[in-house]
């Protein structure tokens, strides 16, 4: 009876008039508010997006005026070196004048017994303020950097918990991304020999160096590197994407032919005694991996209530932190800057991005579109 | 003749349209400009962090925020009252930063160890909004938003 009355009326001009009208408004509210909420979803995700930069920077800050301590305490290591040096050369000098014939043992073990390592309380220091050698613990100044992230996340709006933080993850381990590190280790005294492989690239982690031929490498696309090159993403190693550098004397697309004739050591054939020996003289604090990583990256998000429910909008920073190195003897200052997250070279994600991209269908997918930066 | 003419049906469906047509257009002008306000919100948050980064590259200083701010307003700073743009430098906000700041102040007694600054900073700007919205805002619209960066060296 009711719904006879509203036909009724929708049928007279007035009725037909009000029903526009109320269709008119409906259109209009639709548009109104579908355009509030996707104006303020878009206001957060600015908001983030700024946040999470300027997280990344304070943390790309303070990770760079760490290094800068580290080179300060490889100054203050070194000259303990220098002293322990001076030692083992004066025993060494007395052994190697000792009547002949030459005991090659007896001046190593001069040696060895000479060197007073008055280094290792500083390293021992070292270690504690910097955590060297990290995930072993984490170290007083990395313990800073997330800090001061924190702090900065908090005032800049982003949700404390999380932000994810995360090391290096490019030549980090699996979960050890995630404690805070600056991917440092010590150097050990053999290290200033030359190795005797041929192949024109190479990068060193944990104190191993690991070559790779011409074909194995390409660009690595870094707009402000246009000359480095990294092992090629495609190819079979756990190192697929790291960076690489150009062994000296290698001549670009030409292999190594004659590298050895720049190698001062290549005429020694025991070499590898002499690293062994070399070995167990720890000196200064070092880049974990060669070319050095030292990039400061987070997950961070910010929350809102659009309709009345916790939303969350995630927004990834990343910042590079690079010099000339972080040796004593580096001079040239640090330069931190804002990079695209290449999020396929998280360890978690590696393996598995790499037997995907082996599958033909979903690999070129992979690589045509958008997702997961364009991969 | 006035009588027929406010009489006759013939112009009815003109008479709608006249004035209908009005009003469809101040509310299609409506979304617009309600659109704009949006940009000009995200132009702002946008532009605070142009300026930090700035900052952060040594580019401007602390204390001078304020121009890097206006010129990354771009094209949208007519739709703001630049002459109401403030910025602060804002104490720690909360107790983890003054106990961080504290921290940091400790270290930095050691010469050479702490090298890295920054401020927070809170940023006061009104906007003008378009002549739909007006009416509502005859004061503007006050857009705020605090940002906080670090930089090295300091």
């Amino acid at each position: 009876m009711a719904l006879k009355h509203l036909r009724d009326f929708n049928h007279k001009p007035l009725g037909q008039i009000l029903l526009a009208t109320l269709l008119f408004c409906f259109v209009f509210l639709a548009l109104f508010t579908g355009l509030y909420k996707a104006g303020t979803v878009y206001i957060v995700k600015e908001r983030t997006r700024r946040a999470v930069n300027l997280t990344a920077l304070t943390g790309g800050a303070v990770y760079a005026n760490g290094l800068q301590l580290v080179r300060e305490a490889n100054a203050a290591i070194m000259a303990f070196a220098y002293y322990d040096a001076a030692m083992v050369a004066r025993a060494i000098s007395e052994a190697l004048l000792a009547p002949p014939p030459l005991d090659i043992a007896a001046v190593a073990l001069a040696a060895e017994k000479a060197d007073p390592d008055t280094r290792k309380p500083a390293q021992d220091i070292a270690t504690k303020i910097f955590g060297v050698g990290t995930p072993k613990g984490v170290g007083l100044y990395p313990a800073l950097i997330e800090g001061q992230a924190v702090v900065t996340a908090g005032e800049n709006s982003l949700s404390k918990l999380p932000p994810f933080y995360v090391y290096n993850y490019e030549t980090a381990d699996d979960a050890d991304v995630a404690v805070p590190n600056m991917a440092l280790r010590f150097r050990y005294a053999d290290e200033f020999l030359p190795n005797g492989n041929q192949a024109p690239y190479s990068l060193a982690h944990n104190g191993v160096r690991h070559y790779f031929e011409a074909d194995q490498v390409e660009p690595a696309k870094n707009p402000r590197h246009p000359e480095q090159m990294r092992v090629k993403k495609s190819f079979d190693s756990e190192f697929a994407g790291w960076w690489v550098r150009r062994e000296k004397g290698a001549e670009e697309g030409k292999g190594v032919n004659g590298l050895s004739s720049h190698n001062p050591f290549s005429g020694i054939s025991n070499i590898g005694l002499l690293k062994n020996y070399l070995r167990q003289f720890k000196l200064d604090i070092t880049d974990r991996d060669d070319p050095p990583c030292h990039t400061f990256s987070l997950l961070g998000n910010m929350k809102m209530k659009p309709e009345g429910e916790d939303k969350a909008i995630y927004e990834v920073g990343e910042v590079r932190v690079e010099s000339d190195g972080i040796a004593a003897w580096s001079k040239n200052p640090f330069e931190i800057y804002l990079t695209r997250v290449n999020i396929d070279a998280f360890p978690v994600l590696r393996d598995s991005l790499r037997k995907l991209r082996g599958i033909p269908f979903i690999g070129d997918i992979l690589k045509s579109s958008d997702i997961l930066n364009g991969i | 003749m006035n009588l027929i003419l406010f009489t006759n049906n013939k112009g009815q469906a003109l008479a709608e349209m006249v004035l209908s047509i009005p009003l469809l257009f101040l509310l299609i002008a409506g979304i617009a400009q309600f659109a704009v306000l949006f940009l000009c919100y995200v132009q702002f948050e946008h532009a605070c962090g142009e300026a930090a980064r700035q900052y952060t590259a040594r580019i401007v200083e602390k204390d001078s925020l304020g121009p890097a701010i206006t010129d990354n307003l771009g094209y949208l700073g007519r739709y703001f009252d630049l002459a109401s743009l403030s910025v602060k430098i804002q104490e720690p906000g909360g107790t983890a930063d003054e106990v961080l700041d504290n921290v940091r102040n400790a270290i930095s007694l050691i010469p050479f160890t702490i090298n890295y600054d920054g401020a927070e900073w809170a940023v006061d700007i009104n906007a003008r909004p378009p002549f739909c919205f007006r009416p509502l805002f005859p004061h503007g619209i006050p857009f705020h938003t605090v940002l906080q960066v670090y930089r090295y060296p300091q």
